[in-house]
């Protein structure tokens, strides 16, 4: 019986109530709460990196998968989930032990997480045998179920389990079993393949680990490996022609890119990057983009221009909701609007924000107009340089100083105007009229998140209207913190329901809050993702190191844009025959 | 302060109200103050998709504030006005009332209680319900149902709700003839449900109390600035005691309480109270509780302590409120307090109270749309006063401009003739927006989400039709929608008795089922007669197509059609643009790698959002086929219901069924028994012929056009390798059975070109003869046994295994050794036991052995007579048979493999079997 059933029952008959109502929706944590973040990750990434997300940073692993799934093939076996779990498994457990054991010297410049390594790091170095029944990862299909499978699919290389047409299991494409060929290639003469041993119930010792890694390591495609022209040709050609051609100039542009700011390395959570890309100006190196690339990379300082909008929303979001929650005693009162906005004012006219960044002028305050505002930034912030030229930086006062500021949870009177002079800059830089009509050919970056997400190019058509109308500091709070974080976190969380994410709700004039964290962070750039694949690829040397240097495939792939396609083509062809229906 | 109560153990049930509002109910009427539209259609709209009339109607104002917000912050809500009604009350004052109501032809729910419509109101534990339950059996609380409809009707009358919206109540209540216009006049059946249309509500609550009150007790969060109805309320029921609770978001006004509890004898208390479990919890309810001697009474509901609320009548300009006023012997309302704590207070002023007014809406110097109206070609817009002053221009929900074929106007009203661009583009839904200008005075434009009326109207007749069934191919993509379909199905199939019944007896409700779907019709009860006069029955009788096609036909066709074109794109329904994907959090793809590895789920298991079958859904369906199931096992059903039903029916459950399984709408034990029934009744079993066996001449060539059209044998193959995927170990033997059978079947023609056929290509084709084979493979013991025995008609229970020590020579003629091996006993004698005929047992050992991939190398066979034993050793490639004390050696030995077996291994292609890694490891094809 089902508790409708059951309520029906026991209710509405000889008991009618009164009786209390339940609360329904059980709370849970939740992320993106404004709903901005996918914004950048599921719309606008996918554009500028299709194929390399930050789940899929190996390579190699295109080719080992491959290799495995040819191989369960290979046997008369069931072609079930459960079939495939028991073959694949030991392989990729061999494999995460393995890449952790490899003695090659390429192996310094390996970046990012092998799958599985959170459980067999310590045994890789404590152990010299190991087991291939190791229980590696709690996921059935490891890193192929969790993050190669679908990226493999969009390259072509295999078709995935689909019984509603009558795909029984998942299985290679002609392309895909030449891929898997190269591979096998690779590691042929190898004592783990060549005596099966994942398939057996002994250890394999440290030194066979070895051995196979010299081989088959993720590092080792650089080393000439037999895949490495087939991995090259599919990153650069495969699956959609639209998606790679994008791939082809986000990776250009990345190969052109990092040659600048030479004496420091492009690494950690890719701060530089992303200051890179927007300002194209780094501890004074200065990045000129190729004619080439040049449309790209506005494309990549747009992303970020995206990625500095949304902080701003969250981090007043964040702002409001630890405030609240203080005001309403954790909760335990609802706060009248009239107070929040007159709380915000209070604050506004309290801050301190020209005096603690250092800056001369006099402070801005609540009734401050927003145009005033915006001429006092950009009396410093120089935004006058167009959407394709080197925005100069400011060390108090530029996007990435303001985030920088922000990026605590530190919630004072300083932060709402921080977060108001971010909008403002990027206004200035890509939303006002004349900017918009520069980036016709971009507005669908712009645009993202129309409706539902706040997208950058709507939001900043009602700004420019309420800075013409003299709309003050306190003004334009009050607006964004109505209509882009209360109505927005609102509208997010009752589309979550029934898990209940709010962190603040309105109840007629007033609002309540909800005792639970707020963070805000950038979304994940992709950019360890796609330096790590151009490295791996052999087209640069590492990026998380300084001084790099393009390799002679990468300096003719940024030179001419392409390199030669039709390697997949031609390790696929015996087996396209087959492939007929 | 000190505690006057503490909770008790069993604080009382509580109520989800979300749940209470979902079923098979053709209307439903809110009422409410504030209304959440986003809370509506992205929660319980989802839940409601079988109710095809739902009406809410709000407080004017705070509707209008609603979708003011919603206009302003881009919110779509393109199914307000188009497929659910979002009206407003147009009172002088608030329209304050809460209730959600449930109609069907036959039955009834009302809610009425303190939550408006949203999350806080529907979802939380601060508010207090009435629930009341109606069935033509059991009438008792119809006069409570009744009030509703008299106070609907009254706001009618009153003219407070727009003329279409008066409409769709009326068709409201048409679906309802048994909601009494009046409320009964018998005593015994006078209403505790009041409203104050014409009275206010505290004369309903004085007249109720004919004791002396000994202790009244008031809660609301809200009350008058001059505590005006709280004052009047002591006035008239004299209390020896008051007690006020007060919670910290109480708004009063503290001097103006002091005042008003000043003027009377009674001793005052006050306490702050909150719940025991959350004692964040806002608690909106309301009561008013007055306790004697020996009754009391609450009036409990929407109404706040204010004079508006409580004093008035909303047709003298108060609210409009709706209050449930009850008398109980004393201590009857216990259960009101316990999820209570009540804290006494020695100074209410401790908890920092205020009052709080309610913004006043802006006085606007400009006609003010009041509501618009699509109709046909045509767009009303009714304004407050007159507009034939002005410049009108309308623009639709992108923001484009409407440019009418025609505008008229009239006073008030403005109708726009619209060409079929604008009309194709405000037919999506959504709002519009209208701008007046006088000269050079352009106002601001107005937001109004038209009324679809015609849309409205006609969802109720469109639930009667079948528009689903052609979907029935690929199975639409949303939860709702696949619900929807269930219903048609059950409106269309004659599957199982209660289709029988519903068909034939459409007035008597269905006799009541157990859990399990098991109705507790007889067969007597079945109107054979009337049924093949029924037009369910000759929708499955349309041969030749001398009509146009029926129901059962578009089934079968749309199955046909997504089987002939898989891999095209579905057909499915674009959904509206909704709020919907915003709960999708950032892809999983984009998050933390790391945290993913540990905590991620199998990716299998997670099916798309969009996608998601809810639990409703998938039990539904789970009754339904287990009904159909019960019917196809029952032979004498079928018999009635005649082949050519049987044949269809089984065409499309074969598909359904696998359809199902695959979007895991289904429980999968009692899907697969169904197809197991489903392959049963067409291909019969080793037991029984099916009916493609016993059909004859006409009747076997058409149930043979139908199974092929509905590409029935190429779905069994896919289904059965779908199967290898489950683990349900109590169907593991009935499902080898059954493939071994269809395996050999002569009518059911397994071949080579069938798998072709069942598969997209030869690689997938080698995958479902791969999983063909783990289903059909034996792998026990016992399994073995009986393998070996069932030629001598033995039962295996005549065989058991032993392990024992043997001698055994070595391979390549190395020497003798002692070994233990598995060796077979026989415990009955077999007749006739020559040489040839242990070696043949050897053989199906051999098969069985190399079938179930045991990779032994030595079979032993110990027989029940003398010292009778025979073996073959793989690996010396050496056999003796000791029968009779007379010894023949052999020195080869091939598997006899089951017919079965046979059929599969010619069913594999063997042009892929060249793999490179074949080569390598030594692997051929079988």
């Amino acid at each position: 019986m089902t508790d409708s059933q059951d309520q029906a029952s026991t209710w509405g008959w000889a008991r009618t109530g009164p009786v209390w109502g339940a609360q329904v929706f059980p709370p849970r944590g939740g992320q993106d709460h404004l709903g901005l973040g996918s914004v950048s990750s599921d719309r606008i990434l996918p554009k500028l990196s299709p194929g390399i997300n930050v789940l899929t940073i190996h390579p190699r692993y295109w080719s080992f998968y491959a290799f495995v799934l040819d191989e369960f093939w290979a046997r008369e076996l069931p072609r079930t989930k459960a079939a495939f779990r028991d073959f694949y498994r030991p392989w990729e457990a061999l494999f995460a032990f393995a890449c952790q054991v490899c003695e090659a010297p390429e192996h310094g410049t390996i970046t990012g997480n092998i799958v599985g390594s959170r459980r067999t790091a310590g045994p890789a170095v404590a152990d010299d045998e190991f087991d291939p029944r190791f229980d590696y990862i709690k996921e059935p299909l490891g890193g192929y179920g969790l993050y190669y499978a679908s990226v493999m699919q969009e390259a072509g290389l295999l078709t995935r389990r689909d019984p509603a047409v009558g795909f029984a299991f998942d299985a290679l494409t002609p392309s895909g079993r030449g891929l898997a060929d190269a591979y096998r290639e690779a590691v042929r003469h190898t004592r783990l393949y060549a005596d099966g041993l994942p398939l057996g119930e002994a250890p394999v010792s440290r030194q066979t680990l070895v051995e196979f890694a010299a081989a088959g390591c993720l590092c080792q495609l650089r080393a000439e490996a037999a895949d490495l022209p087939l991995l090259q040709d599919m990153f650069l050609h495969a699956g959609d022609p639209q998606a790679a051609a994008q791939r082809r100039a986000t990776l250009r542009f990345l190969l052109d890119a990092c040659r600048t700011a030479q004496a420091e390395k492009m690494s950690g959570n890719g701060d530089l990057f992303r200051q890179l890309i927007y300002f194209r100006v780094v501890d004074g190196d200065r990045y000129t983009p190729l004619d080439a690339t040049a449309a790209f990379a506005r494309r990549w300082r747009l992303y970020q221009a995206r990625e500095y909008f949304a902080f701003a929303f969250n981090r007043l979001w964040a702002w409001l909701v630890r405030r609240g929650l203080d005001v309403s005693d954790d909760g335990l009162i609802a706060v009248p609007l009239d107070e929040i906005w007159q709380m915000i004012n209070e604050e506004l006219d309290g801050n301190e924000v020209a005096i603690q960044l250092g800056i001369s002028g006099s402070n801005p305050n609540a009734a401050t107009l927003g145009q005033e505002l915006g001429e006092w930034l950009t009396q410093h912030v120089d935004v006058t340089p167009g959407v394709d030229e080197l925005w100069p930086r400011h060390d108090q006062l530029d996007e990435h100083a303001l985030y920088s500021w922000c990026n605590n949870m530190e919630d004072d009177a300083e932060t709402l105007v921080a977060m108001l002079a971010l909008l403002l800059l990027l206004y200035y830089r890509v939303g006002r009229p004349g900017r918009l009509a520069d980036l016709t050919a971009d507005r669908d970056i712009l645009s993202e998140g129309e409706g539902q997400r706040l997208g950058m190019a709507g939001f900043f058509g009602q700004f420019h209207r309420r800075l013409l109308a003299g709309d003050t500091v306190s003004g334009l709070l009050r607006w964004i913190m109505a209509d882009c974080v209360i109505e927005q976190h609102e509208r997010v969380a009752t589309a979550k329901l029934p898990e209940d994410t709010f962190r603040l709700r309105r109840m007629g004039e007033a609002v309540r809050f909800f005792a639970k964290d707020a963070p805000v962070a950038f979304n994940d750039s992709r950019f360890l993702a796609l330096s790590t694949v151009a490295h791996e690829l052999d087209l640069v040397s590492s990026l998380a190191r300084p001084d790099r240097r393009l390799t002679a495939t990468g300096r003719a792939f940024v030179e001419l844009g392409d390199l030669p396609a039709g390697a997949l083509e031609r390790a696929a062809a015996p087996y396209q025959q087959q492939e007929e229906p | 302060m000190s505690r006057l109560s503490q909770p008790t153990a069993d604080s009382g049930q509580s109520l989800a109200v979300p749940e209470l509002i979902q079923g098979d109910w053709t209307s439903l009427v809110i009422l409410t103050y504030t209304a959440q539209l986003g809370f509506f259609d992205a929660h319980l709209l989802r839940q409601l998709v079988d109710v095809p009339q739902r009406l809410i109607l709000a407080d004017d104002r705070r509707l209008a504030d609603t979708f003011r917000d919603a206009a302003r912050t881009g919110q779509q809500l393109s199914r307000a006005n188009r497929t659910y009604l979002a009206a407003g009350i147009r009172n002088s004052r608030a329209a304050h009332g809460k209730a959600v109501l449930l109609m069907t032809a036959n039955r009834g729910r009302l809610l009425v209680g303190s939550g408006n419509l949203g999350h806080d109101g529907y979802a939380t534990g601060g508010e207090l319900w009435n629930v009341y339950e109606y069935s033509d059996k059991d009438r008792r609380h119809v006069a409570q149902f009744a009030v509703i409809r008299s106070l609907l009707d009254g706001i009618c009358e009153l003219g407070w709700l727009d003329p279409p919206v008066v409409d769709l109540i009326h068709q409201a209540w048409g679906s309802a003839p048994w909601l009494p216009e009046h409320i009964p006049a018998q005593p015994a059946s006078v209403p505790s449900l009041h409203h104050n249309l014409n009275r206010p509500l505290v004369a309903a609550f004085s007249d109720a109390i004919t004791w002396p009150v000994r202790t009244l007790t008031a809660y609301a969060p809200f009350f008058d600035p001059d505590a005006a109805a709280l004052a009047e309320l002591i006035k008239q029921l004299k209390p020896d005691r008051l007690r006020l609770l007060l919670t910290r978001n109480t708004s009063i006004d503290l001097d103006a309480l002091r005042s008003a509890v000043s003027c009377s004898t009674a001793s005052v208390s006050f306490h702050e109270v909150r719940r025991a479990d959350d004692p964040r919890a806002f608690l909106h309810a309301k009561f008013v509780h007055a306790a004697g001697d020996q009754h009391e009474a609450a009036l409990t509901g929407s109404a706040n302590l204010s004079r508006s609320a409580l004093l008035q009548s909303a047709a003298a300009g108060g609210n409009l409120e709706l209050g449930i006023i009850e008398v109980r012997p004393r201590e009857g309302f216990e259960d009101l307090y316990a999820p209570l704590i009540l804290s006494r207070l020695d100074d209410p002023a401790s908890l920092e109270l205020a009052y709080r007014p309610s913004p006043e809406p802006p006085f606007s110097s400009e006609p003010v749309l009041l509501w618009s109206e699509l109709r046909g070609q045509r767009l009303s817009l009714v304004f407050d006063r007159p507009v034939t002053d002005y410049e009108l221009t309308v623009f639709d929900q992108r923001g484009q401009r409407v440019t009418p074929v025609e505008m008229i106007r009239d006073d008030k009203a403005v109708y726009l003739q619209l060409q079929p661009t604008d009309l194709e583009n405000l037919a999506r839904g959504g709002r519009i927006d209208v701008q007046l200008a006088r000269g050079a005075d352009v106002s601001a434009s107005q937001t109004s989400w038209p009324y679809h009326t015609e849309v409205l109207e006609t969802r109720l007749d469109r639930a009667a039709r079948n528009d689903r069934l052609t979907e029935t191919g690929a199975l639409p993509a949303g939860d709702a929608e696949l619900y929807d379909l269930l219903r048609q199905l059950e409106q269309t199939l004659i599957t199982d008795p209660v289709a029988v019944w519903t068909a034939t007896r459409p007035e008597e409700p269905v006799p009541a089922s157990d859990g399990e779907g098991v109705t507790a019709i007889r067969w007597e009860d079945l109107d054979w007669d009337r049924l093949r006069r029924h037009p369910r029955y000759a929708a499955y009788h349309n041969a030749g197509r001398r009509l146009p096609p029926t129901d059962v036909q578009r089934i079968l066709a749309a199955i046909a059609g997504y089987l002939g074109d898989l891999g095209a794109a579905e057909d499915v329904e674009a959904l509206d643009d909704t709020d919907d994907d915003l709960g999708q959090e950032t892809s999983s793809a984009e998050t933390d790698a790391e945290e993913d590895e540990d905590d991620g789920e199998d990716e299998d298991s997670r099916p798309p959002r969009h996608l998601s079958v809810s639990t409703r859904t998938r039990m539904a369906y789970t009754r339904f086929i287990t009904r159909y199931t019960r019917a196809v096992r029952d032979s004498a059903f079928q018999e009635a219901l005649g082949p050519t039903i049987a044949v269809q029916n089984a065409a499309i459950f074969n598909h359904l069924l696998r359809r199902l399984l695959q979007r895991d709408a289904v429980q999968p034990d009692r899907a697969i028994d169904a197809q197991l029934a489903v392959w049963t009744l067409l291909w019969g079993s080793p037991d029984q012929p099916g009916l493609m066996e016993t059909l004859q001449h006409e009747e076997r060539d058409g149930a043979n056009s139908i199974l092929a059209r509905a590409r029935a044998h190429q779905t069994v193959l896919g289904a059965l390798s779908d199967l290898a995927e489950y683990d349900l170990a109590d169907l593991t033997d009935a499902i080898r059975q059954k493939v071994h059978h269809l395996l050999v079947a002569p009518t059911f023609g397994f071949d080579v070109e069938l798998v072709r056929a069942a598969a997209p290509n030869q690689i997938q084709a080698r995958a479902l003869v791969a999983n063909l084979r783990l289903l059909a493979a034996p792998t026990s013991d016992e399994d073995a046994a009986a393998a070996v025995v069932t030629p001598w008609s033995l039962t295996r229970a005549s065989a058991r295994w032993s392990r024992d020590e043997i001698q055994r020579a070595g391979a390549r003629g190395a020497a003798w050794h002692k070994e233990r091996v598995h060796v077979l006993h026989m415990t009955v004698p077999v007749d006739g036991l020559t040489a040839d005929v242990a070696q043949g047992a050897l053989a199906r050992l051999l098969a069985f052995s190399d079938i179930a991939e045991w990779g032994l190398d030595y079979f032993r066979i110990r027989f029940a007579t003398g010292s009778d034993v025979c073996f073959w050793d793989a690996a010396a490639h050496q056999g003796l048979c000791l029968i009779g004390k007379k010894e023949t050696e052999f020195w080869e030995l091939e598997p006899t493999y089951p017919l079965w077996y046979q059929r599969l291994l010619s069913a594999q292609d063997q042009r892929h079997m060249s793999h490179e890694s074949d080569r390598r490891w030594g692997l051929t094809a079988a």
